[in-house]
């Protein structure tokens, strides 16, 4: 399976340009995907760029790669995730970091501020974790193809505390990666490409439990059946 | 400040200074540099499936009309909440006063994220709000630029336009979408 990850450093200076008002020209590479003329120039490039920038297609046709939907059993596929610390500084954090050494439930949402995610999935989980640490649960997150922006905004209007870190896979990488993909793009409801909704257990990295459903239909992927299942 | 100028000098030629990138310029028509592009309004999921997801055809939005639109790169981040909206939010009065008949705000997210962030920030009766959720409207302007390295996939520039009856009067678009210098209200009120 494909593994993408960005160097925290390019990704912390092109978050600070964009999130701090500075007057300083902004260093990030501006690659674009629609041809340009020749004299539209790209930023000179800068040493510590080690990797090709990720791109993401909005219109990402069905997927003809090799990538399996993940199952139980295999390990999950590293990427690089964002979200906003209680102090208020975006920061990244890696599949593996989420998984290393620790049982991690995982669920994922198409989208933050619809409203099963946000009147029953998301919920369900908030009002569970206690439960759920109780069985030995670590760490408890919620991934949606949602910048890391509008998840601390829907924490935030949900009053989620830190039960649940909302993490934002704003790429949609690592739910490429996972064979995850929903292509709503042509449907009219404007939410491109997202996640199927899902939950997952993972110990050290590897699933023991997936429930993985339909597009975004939410009928075994709730907190009381990952209960059942620990 | 003077290396980041030399720095600009060096990437942008001077034919270009203050134009930034976009394929459409002051004169040109927007609703025609973008056919079959409809923008999504800022709504609630539930507003959404009564209108059964409606959408909305550029010419709606422009035909007929004096228009001020301005497009940030993403829905509760720094610069687009700190000032952006408040610059438009403050001026809304102003504009009014000079014959605008709507304040339209444009960014990469989907309707829902931008309705939430409407509604937090308190500007929905002030700006009209829409979602170009699958960038197709910044992609065909050419506003669009790839945030991916920030982790935000394609967004827009953060630009500002006056359109009278869909032909552009006046484009704004800032150097890097992490500026705030010409696509304020104060800049466009100038220029209407």
């Amino acid at each position: 399976m494909a593994t993408a990850t960005t160097t925290a450093a390019s990704f912390s200076t092109a978050v600070r340009r964009l999130c701090v008002s500075t007057s300083t020209s902004i260093r990030l590479r501006h690659v674009t995907t629609s041809a340009r003329p020749p004299t539209r120039l790209i930023s000179t490039p800068t040493p510590h760029r080690l990797l090709p920038l990720l791109r993401f297609s909005a219109t990402a046709s069905p997927s003809s790669t090799t990538v399996s939907t993940i199952s139980v059993g295999d390990k999950l596929p590293d990427a690089t995730l964002s979200y906003f610390g209680s102090d208020g500084e975006l920061k990244t954090i890696t599949i593996a970091d989420l998984t290393k050494g620790k049982k991690t439930v995982l669920f994922a949402v198409p989208g933050a501020f619809t409203p099963t995610c946000s009147q029953k999935h998301l919920p369900g989980f908030v009002e569970k974790a206690k439960e759920l640490k109780a069985k030995g649960v670590d760490v408890i997150a919620c991934v949606s193809v949602n910048d890391a922006f509008v998840m601390k905004a829907w924490k935030e209007d949900l009053k989620v505390g830190d039960e649940v870190l909302l993490v934002s896979d704003g790429n949609g990488v690592f739910t490429k990666a996972l064979g995850a993909e929903l292509d709503l793009t042509d449907k009219p409801v404007g939410l491109g490409v997202r996640s199927r909704r899902y939950s997952l257990l993972a110990e050290d990295g590897v699933v023991k439990v997936l429930n993985l459903e339909e597009g975004g239909s939410f009928t075994n992927s709730g907190a009381e059946d990952m209960l059942k299942a620990l | 400040m003077a290396s980041a100028l030399v720095r600009g000098a060096r990437r942008f030629p001077p034919a270009m200074w203050g134009r930034g990138f976009a394929k459409v310029a002051a004169g040109d028509d927007i609703v025609a540099a973008a056919p079959d592009v409809a923008l999504q309004k800022a709504r609630s999921w539930d507003e959404g499936v009564s209108s059964n997801f409606s959408t909305t055809p550029l010419k709606d939005l422009f035909q007929g009309k004096k228009v001020v639109i301005f497009g940030l790169p993403g829905a509760y981040t720094g610069v687009c909440s700190a000032q952006h909206v408040p610059s438009y939010q403050k001026n809304i009065d102003k504009f009014k006063a000079k014959g605008v008949n709507s304040v339209i705000c444009v960014a990469v997210n989907d309707p829902y994220s931008m309705n939430a962030w409407a509604e937090k920030l308190q500007a929905k009766d002030a700006i009209e709000f829409y979602g170009d959720f699958d960038g197709k409207f910044h992609k065909s302007l050419e506003l669009d630029i790839d945030l991916s390295a920030a982790l935000l996939g394609p967004r827009s520039h953060r630009w500002s336009a006056y359109v009278e009856d869909g032909k552009i009067k006046a484009l704004n678009v800032e150097k890097a979408p992490s500026e705030f210098k010409v696509s304020g209200a104060e800049v466009i009120l100038d220029q209407i």
